[in-house]
């Protein structure tokens, strides 16, 4: 008896839950790495289990109301950014429609009743929030035929792919490295290793993708130099895109680590003669991980809607190309889509992020 | 698993502080256990069922499929509405119109498609074309006249919004009915014979117009599946189309895949396969074609060309264009012909074309070379001292008290570097001050629209191959024109050259509007005709190099040895 409610504990459900989220989340992207089909029974426990541990979480820390509030307000932030973005955009000189070759009057009076361009702009922005409110964002002036909601339903997920693998490999490679570096502080090994993040932090992607070009796909022969169709495409662009938030991470880690090892937590726990390694897991790595994690929150946002550079060199086709090409392009619904996915990603990330402050640390109390 | 493993510990450790030390072991098996077995489950019975996704890109035989890059997504493949040239390129290898290119003359002539012949009348107002019988579209239904004018009704439909409904404007009445003047279609001069055939009528006498049915924009439509499926019609499972391919595949952003339509009436293209990869930057498509990965590459770079233009499998494509600087007359600096002159005669072309290294062809006339009417006596050439005189005639003894000019030009290298060279040979032939002013592409087009530039840069690629294309441009009634310059003897010489048949007498009124536009009035300076480079594999034979850049994909060959 005493062992069953022992075994029921919200916490440990909420532990079970966050195991399986875990196994699924690192089947997922072996399977789609390895370029295999995802079955949705997958898909669904990952969702289902991450919700119910996220939950399991709020409840067991009394952070319902807290999180409502945020919801709230990160539906305010949107509408401001869909606002003044929306301003902005018209005082850019130059329409959707102007090309090379100026259309006649007529023609274009035509197309400009068409996409409503004629009416006033207060009647534009009414029409574009209330479009909003019922979740249509409106149709591309470039694409046309082709709403909003399905271009970022075809270029989001592939940049979500991309950007879950550069991350992995960011959280892999960045706190290990960090992590040994600490341990062999102001050694050779340390030294090494931080040159090679300081070089990760000082090139830019657009000189990395083509050096590693050269020598993996040309050289060596290994890896394919662009597109995306499995395994050996995927490589590279991840790489590329993994390695510099990978370098950033080592660094935070290692100055994380060596704060927190001189404190005196850290020397209690010594002095009470627990075992280095549990010293080590426990109590320096969990509080180091702190400045990580809010590292995390704009990064994780930031890779997953993609990169304009990695896109265009390796010929990927996510959605960072369309932050750029639609503002060249004008295409005003689509620079707003896109603007909404990536404030809505940057406000989710942050607010996870937020919460799991008291995960990490007990003493920071979310409210 | 090691990392789980570890994770597990770790997760299990900080729920221990919470509950004590008393009952740690038991849970600590406890749980181990129940994760485990959900582990080794979800390890065993997953697997099963995991299918690997198939390959549409790199899955296929090498001796049938032809791999060819293009820059960007078509926008649309509905060619009522599409403008730009990767959704023609498309659509001109899935569709046909009324008459298409023919390349094998010195001057581009038409020869018949969907049209099996056309007449028309001596004043070339009323034109007959007899379709052919044995056209099928896709999904088997016989091609009938209505066909065009369903498509016809719709590219000129105002609700359709379509930027190339200026096409079909000579027809009588069409441009009245684009503007919605007029509600019945019926009223607009196209209607089927009594022979079956298509009868259009024209405002006045034009003897190109057959020309302008190779465009896409004219082609037939199936207003049936439109009414049907909506806006989702171009989508691969619904389109229906009746050229030497047929689209079987679009992912957006990445790939679109033609295969060979079986029930084309024309002879059968050769190859079954043409994929289309989506590669928006020039280097990728040069690193693709090194790992064999395309079968063209195109366009390149103007940094690579001078070691690749020694390959092989180098080409080259002069194209029916135009590099040219606008003088904006109503500018104050520039409202003297004079002055515009003198900037013309200190410009050194071969300069330019030198220095931008592509093998451009200069180009003094305003009729690019390749075309009926090419004049190269025409223009003004490279005389630093006539220069000189006419700055001198103007009451400048001293160049210092010359205005200054501003040149406007888009962003990019090439043209930054071309503004730059006119920038240094205006101020040492001339001793006139320029300034350079850079703008992006769509606040450029503002300004040229709003007249407020001097010198700017622009370009023209032929729509058709006839002169007018170009000279049309410069008349006042032009919205290209963006120099402010209006002559009504030029227009007048545009006007009757229009209707008149190619021969010396067209020629002639050509040669004299060439005259006024560049020596008399010098309100433009044509620089050079753009010629394009290419690498193709040595497993490609017949890849189509013309001057229209028209690229039917259904000559190409390919040889494996």
């Amino acid at each position: 008896m005493f062992k069953r409610t022992g075994f029921l504990t919200t916490a440990f459900i909420e532990k079970t839950f966050g195991g399986l989220s875990l196994v699924s989340f690192f089947l997922l992207t072996v399977l789609s790495f390895f370029y295999y089909k995802i079955p949705f029974v997958l898909w669904l426990v990952f969702f289902a289990s991450l919700l119910i541990c996220f939950f399991i979480y709020i409840a067991r820390k009394r952070l319902f109301l807290y999180v409502i509030g945020r919801v709230f307000e990160a539906f305010i932030t949107l509408f401001i950014v869909a606002s003044i973005t929306f301003v902005l955009l018209r005082m850019l000189p130059g329409g959707p429609f102007d090309q090379e070759k100026t259309l006649p009057p007529e023609i274009q009076a035509n197309i400009s009743a068409k996409y409503h361009l004629d009416k006033p702009l207060y009647w534009q922005y009414t029409h574009y929030l209330k479009g909003l409110f019922r979740g249509y964002l409106g149709e591309s002036y470039k694409y046309t035929d082709r709403n909003i909601t399905d271009i970022l339903k075809d270029s989001l997920p592939v940049s979500v792919q991309l950007g879950v693998y550069a991350l992995v490999l960011a959280f892999l490679l960045g706190i290990p490295l960090g992590v040994f570096s600490a341990q062999k502080q102001d050694s050779w090994k340390d030294r090494a290793a931080m040159i090679f993040s300081i070089s990760g932090v000082s090139l830019p992607s657009f000189v990395m993708a083509p050096i590693f070009i050269l020598i993996f796909s040309f050289y060596l022969g290994w890896l394919q130099p662009a597109l995306w169709e499995g395994p050996l495409f995927y490589i590279l662009p991840a790489v590329v895109l993994g390695l510099r938030p990978a370098s950033v991470i080592a660094r935070l880690t290692r100055s994380s680590v060596l704060d927190v090892i001189s404190s005196d937590f850290v020397r209690t726990a010594r002095a009470k003669g627990l075992d280095e390694k549990k010293v080590f897991y426990k109590h320096i790595l969990k509080n180091a991980f702190l400045p990580v994690l809010t590292f995390s929150a704009p990064l994780i946002a930031g890779i997953l809607t993609g990169s304009f550079i990695i896109e265009e060199i390796f010929a990927i086709p996510g959605l960072g190309q369309h932050f750029v090409n639609s503002v060249t392009n004008r295409d005003y619904p689509l620079i707003l889509g896109a603007l909404l996915v990536y404030s809505s990603l940057l406000i989710l990330s942050n607010m996870i992020v937020d919460l799991l402050y008291a995960y990490f640390d007990p003493r920071i109390k979310v409210s | 698993m090691k990392l789980y493993r570890s994770g597990l510990n770790f997760q299990h450790d900080s729920h221990s502080r919470e509950s004590g030390n008393l009952q740690k072991k038991q849970k600590n098996s406890n749980r181990i256990g129940i994760k485990g077995t959900l582990v080794i489950c979800i390890s065993f019975f997953l697997p099963a069922c995991f299918v690997k996704k198939q390959s549409f890109y790199t899955n296929h035989d090498l001796k049938e499929t032809f791999r060819y890059p293009i820059l960007s997504e078509p926008p649309t493949l509905d060619w009522s509405k599409s403008t730009d040239t990767t959704s023609s390129l498309l659509i001109q290898n899935i569709m046909e119109g009324l008459t298409e290119y023919d390349f094998s003359k010195k001057h581009v002539q038409l020869k018949p498609a969907l049209a099996a012949r056309w007449t028309s009348t001596e004043d070339k107002k009323t034109w007959s074309f007899f379709l052919r019988e044995d056209v099928l579209w896709t999904d088997g239904k016989k091609l009938s006249p209505n066909d065009f004018i369903s498509a016809w009704e719709r590219l000129l439909n105002p609700k359709t919004g379509s930027e190339y409904a200026y096409f079909l404007f000579p027809i009588k009445k069409a441009q009245e009915y684009n503007q919605g003047l007029i509600k019945d279609f019926k009223e607009v001069g196209v209607r089927i014979g009594d022979q079956g055939e298509l009868i259009v009528e024209l405002k006045k006498g034009l003897f190109y117009f057959p020309y302008l049915l190779t465009h896409p924009s004219t082609f037939p439509i199936r207003k049936d599946i439109i009414n049907q499926k909506k806006s989702l019609w171009t989508s691969p499972q619904n389109i229906v189309t009746l050229g030497p391919y047929k689209l079987s595949r679009w992912d957006h952003d990445k790939a679109l895949i033609l295969t060979k339509n079986e029930t084309y009436y024309g002879q059968k293209p050769s190859i079954k396969k043409v994929i289309l990869y989506i590669i928006p930057d020039e280097t990728t498509i040069m690193n693709l074609y090194s790992g064999g990965l395309l079968d063209i590459a195109r366009p390149l770079l103007s940094r690579d060309l001078p070691f690749l233009k020694k390959r092989k499998d180098h080409y080259k494509n002069s194209s029916l264009s135009l590099y040219y600087y606008g003088f904006n007359v109503s500018a104050d600096s520039l409202k003297n012909p004079k002055m515009r002159q003198a900037i013309a005669h200190a410009i050194s072309r071969e300069e330019i074309v030198q220095l931008l290294n592509r093998g451009d062809k200069v180009l003094k006339s305003w009729i690019p070379e390749g075309l009926f009417a090419y004049n190269p006596n025409l223009g003004l050439g490279f005389k630093p001292k006539k220069a000189k005189e006419l700055i001198k005639q103007m009451g400048y003894s001293d160049t210092s008290k010359l205005p200054k000019i501003q040149i406007f030009y888009n962003s990019s290298t090439d043209h930054k570097m071309i503004a730059e060279n006119i920038q240094s040979q205006l101020k040492k032939n001339i001793g006139l001050n320029v300034e350079l002013n850079s703008q992006e592409w769509k606040t450029y087009l503002h300004r040229l629209k709003t007249k407020e530039v001097e010198l700017f840069r622009l370009g023209w690629l032929a729509d058709y191959p006839d002169p007018d294309n170009f000279m049309n441009l410069m008349a006042s009634f032009s919205d290209n024109n963006h120099t402010g310059w209006k002559n009504k003897r030029f227009d007048k010489l545009i006007l009757q050259a229009m209707t008149t048949e190619d021969g010396p007498q067209r020629k002639k009124l050509y040669d004299q509007a060439q005259k006024i536009l560049l020596e008399e009035e010098t309100a433009v300076f044509p620089i050079f005709t753009t010629v394009s480079h290419l690498l193709i594999s040595p497993r490609i034979k017949n890849y189509p190099l013309n001057v229209m850049s028209y690229i039917l994909f259904k000559n190409i060959e390919i040889v494996e040895d």
